[in-house]
Parts: C-alpha cells; structure tokens; sequence
C-alpha cells in the first residue's frame, strides 16, 4: 500500500512553477530520499503533503486522505509527523512544557521513545527553548517527531547546520527508530551522501519536476559509465540508445548509461575506441548527471 | 492546549496591561476627594475658558459623572483601546516570522481552531480587561464614602467591549495579512487616533461613533442602550473576523 501518493501534483506562484506536475509513489515502509538542489520544490512538496500549502492542480493523497481537503489535511496530520528545515520551535517554552504540550495533540504518544530520547540526545527538560543550540533544537524536533507513534515522519533537511558528528547522531537514532518500528520516512536532503547512507527509495527533483525516481539499489544497477578512449580526438556525434550525458575530453569519451552500459561499450568499439570500460556510479554522480540533464533540457 | 499556548503568548501583555488598568482606577477613586477640594481654587479662573472648566468641574460634583468622565471617557477607553489592540496582533503570520509557524501547522489542528482559540482567548482577555478594573472602582468607591453601582460597571463594560471589538477585529484582520507584527498594531493604533480626533471635534457627528458608545455616553445621560451602534459594531466585528480566518485557511505557508 502507497502511504504517500501524488499525481501531476502542481503548485504555481503567479508565473513561477514550484512545483511542475509530479508523480510519488511511497511504499509502506520505505524510507524515501527526496532530493534536489535549493529551490527545486521539496519543501513546497511536502508542504502540500501536510495541508500547509494549496496544490494550484494534481493531486496529493497521505495516508489514504486528501491532502488537499481541510479535514483530511487534519487526519493526516494526526498520523504524519513532521520536522522543518528550521527547526523553528516555541522559544518561550521550556523542553519539558514544549513536550508536555506536544504529547496532548497525540493519542499515540510513546512515552517510552520520549524518555529514550530524552536520554539520549541529553535534552535539558527546563531550559528555555530559546537557549538552545541549533543541534540541540534539532534533537528536540526530532524527539517530538519521533514520540508521536506516527506511522509517516516527514522530515525537511533534518541535518542542515549540523556539524558531522551531530549529523551522524541524528542519522543513527533515525535509522535505529525506523528498525524498532513500522514507519514511512519521507526526507528531503541536498546531502546526498546522508541519503546514501540510510535511504531506500530515492526521488530527484529538478525544477519542480521529478526528474528521476525509483528503488536506489535499482538505480545504481540501471546506471553505468562507460569510458571510452580513443586514438584521436573523440568522436563529436557519439550516439547510442539510453546514453545519458555524453562529455568528451580530448581522446576520452565519458557516457553515463542507463540500463545498456554493453550496447553503448559497443557502439564505442564499433567506434574505433581502443578501450572501453564500463564502471558503476555513485549516487551523487546519478543526481548530477540528472540536474544536469534536467538544466540542459529547460534551456 | 491551543489555549495554553495562546496565553502563554500574550499573558505579559495581559498581567501588564491589568496591572496598570486597576492602578489607574484606583487613582480616578481615591484622587476624587482632592478633585472636589479644588472647587475654591477654579473661582479665580476668568474668560470662557474658566466658564466651561466651571460647567465640567459642577457636572463632576456627582460621582457617578466623576467616574464616567474620568474613567469610562479618558482613563480606561484609552488605555483599554491600545491593549485591545496589542492583545489582537499575532497568529499564525507572525509566527511565520518566528518561523513557529510550521510547528502549528503541523499540530492535528484545522486553522480554524487554531485562529478560534487565540481570538476566544483575546476576547477573553479584553473582556477582563474591561471588567476587573471597573470592578475595582465600585470596590474602592467606598472607601471614600461614595458607592458606584454594580450595573453601571456591567453595562459600561460590555459598551466597552462590543463597540472596542471593532479595533480587535481590525487588528485580527490586518494580522492575517501582514506578516510583521508591528504594522498591524501601528495602522490600528492611527485608526483609533483618527476616530478619537474625530469624536474630539465633532462628538454630535450624526454617522455611527463608535466612540461615543464605547464610553455609554447614552446610557449614563439617558440611561439608553445605544443598540443601533451596539448591532453595527458587531455585525463590523463579525464580518472583519471572518475575512481574517477566510484569509488564514486559505493563505500557503
């Protein structure tokens, strides 16, 4: 079953198109890396999953419920929790009345995780929400999402302005939290190396279109690079079915493949290429060569 | 809990606001015999100027009159007016400012509870806010061997707060449009000015004035309700409310 669902969802500010008609598909269970560059759309995206902004067409359904509907936005929210980029909490509260406060919106409140990561991240219960540190907020934040008994966290950048010890701190308890219980995590992040790290799904979004999407153990071995080189200069007009970017260096012709790396390497040495290889790609090398693409083909 | 939250949000102003409220009612009550001690002094003032300080001062000589010109007309319609105001400003724009916004907005909450919570809150606060220093003044009134009815206190105050709601809502309406916290309060605050200048200098002025019902001053020269200013009042207050939570539920954050 699909926790998360959309359709040629949109979102237009007067002439600017946020968000242009994308398609999501979240499996129960899985843990979806969003990812783009700044002012790609994933925040303008989970804003519509959460009834905090309006779609201008598409559809958007959570949990079975219409994101879009006022009541079902409520549902959903009861059942989703959801961290932003800013962390941005209630300054004049202390932690203790914050979490107070917060428990009293949940009937599933897990008093348990809330003591656990009480502990753990060394949340300090009277002081003021004000004095704390951005990490510790994000502790905070992350404590409040993670004790609600949500079957859907939805987190914006969790890790920004984290340092890498911190970072990795959030990254452990989140993956820990999800092996203990049966939850959705739907993350935007620009730190593909974090979305490598715990994600299992991934979506690219570039312009507020989905550029590419799927299984991220699909997508590594559906992607390939073949480095071909030849005698002299390569060839300018290198075309084969599923290339995906093509560069030339001198006598190197790099192309990224997708799903016929052997086709491409052919075409190549039927090109007169004097070696061929064909190497897999990281993550980050995937989502460059989308935006790339995606950037070339919006010109 | 939406309500805690709301009056941890404006629970300074309020406590404040109340504060200064029940010392300036306590001023208006124990200064009034030092007011009529004075009566001596005003016979040396000569010209229209001294005629029309004589007609007031002879006026004042009933306490009751003391009370509404010292109290309903100055003292508590100003003070009240600009904590009113202050009380209205905020929500959920200015707590985008904040950036809290998304933290609300991600509660299991419509907007609509939420803008009904704090405005139910606000209400509550001015409606306090006009009543508990009111009562201070009958409470104290003997103490100077005057006595003030509980009536007057009920009825005035509830002129106070229904014709008053007009600068709340107004506030509230601004509030959802302006992200900044301060504009709302600054253009209520020209608005109650212009109005107050307006009364100042054309108090018979025949359109609706509200100020003259926010001060009862039918009901304490004619013992009058003034219902058609009561029912415009609200019909203002509840259509400028509306537009503010219409504003709120559909507004992107």
């Amino acid at each position: 079953m699909a926790v998360i669902e959309a359709v040629n969802l949109r979102r237009n500010y007067g002439a600017v198109k946020a968000v242009d008609g994308i398609d999501l598909d979240v499996p129960a269970g899985a843990i979806f890396g969003f990812l783009g560059r700044n002012g790609a759309g994933k925040t303008t995206t989970m804003k519509m999953l959460l009834g905090m902004a309006r779609p201008s067409g598409g559809e958007a359904r959570v949990l079975g419920y219409s994101a879009a509907s006022l009541n079902g936005s409520v549902q959903i929210r009861g059942r989703t929790a959801f961290v932003s980029e800013e962390k941005a909490l209630y300054n004049y509260m202390r932690v203790g009345q914050l979490i107070r406060f917060t428990r009293a919106f949940y009937p599933r409140w897990r008093a348990d995780l809330e003591q656990k990561y009480l502990r753990l991240f060394e949340l300090p219960s009277d002081r003021k929400v004000k004095a704390l540190s951005k990490g510790t907020r994000t502790k905070l934040a992350l404590l409040l999402a993670l004790s609600q008994g949500a079957d859907l966290l939805i987190l914006d950048e969790p890790t920004s302005g984290l340092d890498p010890a911190m970072t990795e701190q959030v990254l452990e308890a989140l993956v820990s939290h999800v092996a203990g219980e049966e939850m959705t995590i739907f993350f935007s992040s620009h730190q593909i190396v974090e979305v490598e790290q715990i994600a299992d799904r991934v979506g690219i979004i570039e312009r507020g279109r989905m550029a590419r999407t799927g299984a991220l153990d699909d997508l590594r071995a559906s992607c390939r690079r073949v480095v071909a080189v030849f005698d002299g200069d390569a060839p300018g007009d290198f075309q084969a079915a599923g290339a995906g970017c093509v560069r030339r260096e001198g006598r190197t012709l790099s192309v990224l493949a997708w799903g016929n790396a052997e086709e491409i390497a052919a075409e190549a040495r039927k090109r007169n290429a004097v070696s061929v290889e064909i190497a897999p790609v990281t993550l980050k090398e995937i989502f460059l060569e989308t935006v790339n693409d995606a950037e070339a083909g919006g010109r | 809990m939406l309500w805690y939250k709301s009056w941890l949000e404006t629970r300074w102003w309020f406590l404040v606001g109340l504060s200064i409220l029940i010392a300036a009612a306590a001023g208006v009550v124990l200064l009034h015999p030092w007011v009529m001690r004075m009566e001596p002094n005003l016979e040396t003032l000569g010209g229209p100027m001294g005629e029309k300080i004589r007609a007031a001062f002879n006026l004042m000589r009933d306490y009751r009159t003391y009370v509404w010109t010292q109290w309903w007309s100055k003292n508590l319609v100003e003070i009240w007016t600009l904590l009113a105001i202050r009380t209205a400003a905020g929500g959920l724009l200015a707590e985008s400012s904040h950036g809290s916004a998304l933290f609300t907005l991600a509660l299991p909450v419509s907007r609509r509870r939420l803008f009904g919570v704090r405005c139910a809150l606000g209400l509550s606060e001015i409606a306090m806010l006009a009543l508990i220093p009111s009562l201070a003044v009958r409470i104290l009134s003997p103490w100077i061997n005057q006595t003030y009815r509980l009536s007057d206190v009920l009825v005035h105050s509830a002129l106070l707060l229904v014709a008053g709601l007009v600068f709340f809502s107004f506030t509230v309406l601004l509030s959802s449009v302006f992200t900044d916290q301060w504009k709302p309060i600054l253009i209520s605050l020209g608005a109650a000015i212009l109005i107050g200048l307006t009364w100042t200098l054309a108090p018979d002025f025949p359109l609706f004035n509200l100020v003259a019902v926010m001060i009862g001053r039918d009901y304490h020269f004619y013992g009058r309700i003034p219902w058609q200013g009561v029912l415009t009042a609200l019909a203002l207050s509840a259509g400028m409310l509306y537009g503010a939570l219409r504003l709120v539920e559909r507004r992107d954050f």
